[in-house]
């Protein structure tokens, strides 16, 4: 063989090592243009999630805490010989009532969470997928929509944190 | 004749840097008010935009036109103190934000009212170590004559004049539900505001 033909077969093998090389690389970019997330635990992470629930815990405590007042006269009452039973369907009124208010605010204060959360959430996973790139992100909650994914896709953490920052410092 | 010469230069010289300082006076407002200089922050919810801006004593000043002889004892006033004016607009909206999607005219003072007495309490500052909450607060009731209402907020601080640490401001605005509001006002961009405090003040 000659210089030229050696010349020219290292030159093709180089060729095809750089083509594989580029294929691989494109291959594995395009991959990258998918993320999953656990939508779950991100919502659960989210500190406006957090400092939002901490806000209302106070009121609803003061609520479960009216209404546990109610119940603990009730049964010092209902030991009680000297209590008539009119006294007795008042207060069980009352319990029932300051129950009933405290399941109605639990339940609206977790709506509203819920919506101002997403509110807030929505765009910032737009704005995160859009910075990295993605083409497409999944957010598994636990129901069935992701089966599997390996840590590979899994951007989870990444997602907290970019959500975070961009919380902390305004948009 | 040459006395007259140097008067006249003296004075074109005392004019010019008169002229200066006033111009200087009226870049503290451009500065503070160019975004880039990360003393004017905006965060938007869905249509809602929240505008929050750090005054620099200077700033308020030149705003408020104080009377020079009254310029000591205003500074000494907003020293150790931060200020804040937080605006909000519905974008596409054109009438007062607190009228938008209201149910009534019941609707609409509730609104007031948590802007006028309530607002502040959902207000504060994280300062170094310490949350400091409004010293100060008035809520700007524009009339419906722009699309955008404004609270004013300020903080004491408790060391020097001029903010030793970032200021992390939050707000949640419970009229509209758009979640707690946050932003940053970096010590860095505080200490690059020009200062003017030797010219006319």
């Amino acid at each position: 063989m000659s210089k030229s033909e050696i010349r020219q077969i290292i030159i093709t093998i180089a060729a095809c090592v750089l083509t594989g090389a580029a294929v691989l690389f494109i291959l594995r970019s395009s991959n990258k243009k998918i993320a999953v997330v656990d939508a779950v635990k991100l919502f659960n992470d989210y500190k406006m999630k957090r400092e939002l629930e901490a806000k209302e815990a106070v009121r609803l405590q003061y609520l479960a805490r009216q209404a546990d007042s109610i119940r603990q006269i009730i049964l010092v009452k209902s030991k009680s010989t000297g209590t008539s039973q009119k006294e007795l369907q008042a207060l069980y009124q009352s319990f029932n009532a300051a129950k009933a208010t405290l399941e109605q605010e639990y339940q609206e204060s977790n709506q509203s969470i819920n919506e101002q959360v997403w509110k807030r959430l929505n765009p910032a996973v737009d704005a995160y997928g859009k910075e990295r790139g993605f083409r497409l992100i999944i957010g598994a909650n636990g129901m069935g929509s992701v089966l599997y994914n390996d840590d590979f896709y899994d951007k989870t953490k990444e997602v907290i944190d970019f959500v975070n920052k961009q919380y902390e410092e305004g948009n | 004749m040459k006395k007259v010469i140097s008067g006249m230069l003296l004075t074109g010289l005392w004019l010019i840097a008169g002229c200066s300082s006033i111009a200087e006076q009226k870049d503290i407002v451009r500065y503070a008010e160019n975004p880039g200089n990360g003393l004017r922050k905006k965060v938007t919810v869905g249509n809602c935009t929240y505008t929050i801006q750090y005054k620099p004593a200077a700033y308020i000043l030149f705003l408020e036109h104080t009377p020079p002889d009254q310029l000591g004892q205003r500074r000494q006033q907003l020293d150790s103190m931060a200020w804040f004016n937080i605006s909000f607009h519905i974008e596409g909206f054109e009438s007062s934000p607190l009228r938008y999607k209201v149910s009534g005219l019941g609707d609409y003072d509730t609104r007031l009212n948590y802007y006028l007495n309530d607002a502040a309490k959902d207000m504060y500052l994280l300062y170094g170590k310490d949350t400091l909450y409004p010293v100060s607060y008035w809520f700007e009731n524009n009339q419906n004559l722009t699309a955008a209402e404004t609270m004013i907020a300020g903080f004491r601080l408790r060391d020097g004049d001029r903010p030793d640490h970032d200021l992390h401001f939050a707000f949640y605005d419970r009229v509209f539900q758009n979640g707690i509001i946050k932003t940053i006002i970096r010590k860095a961009d505080i200490d690059h505001i020009p200062d003017i405090q030797n010219h006319n003040m």
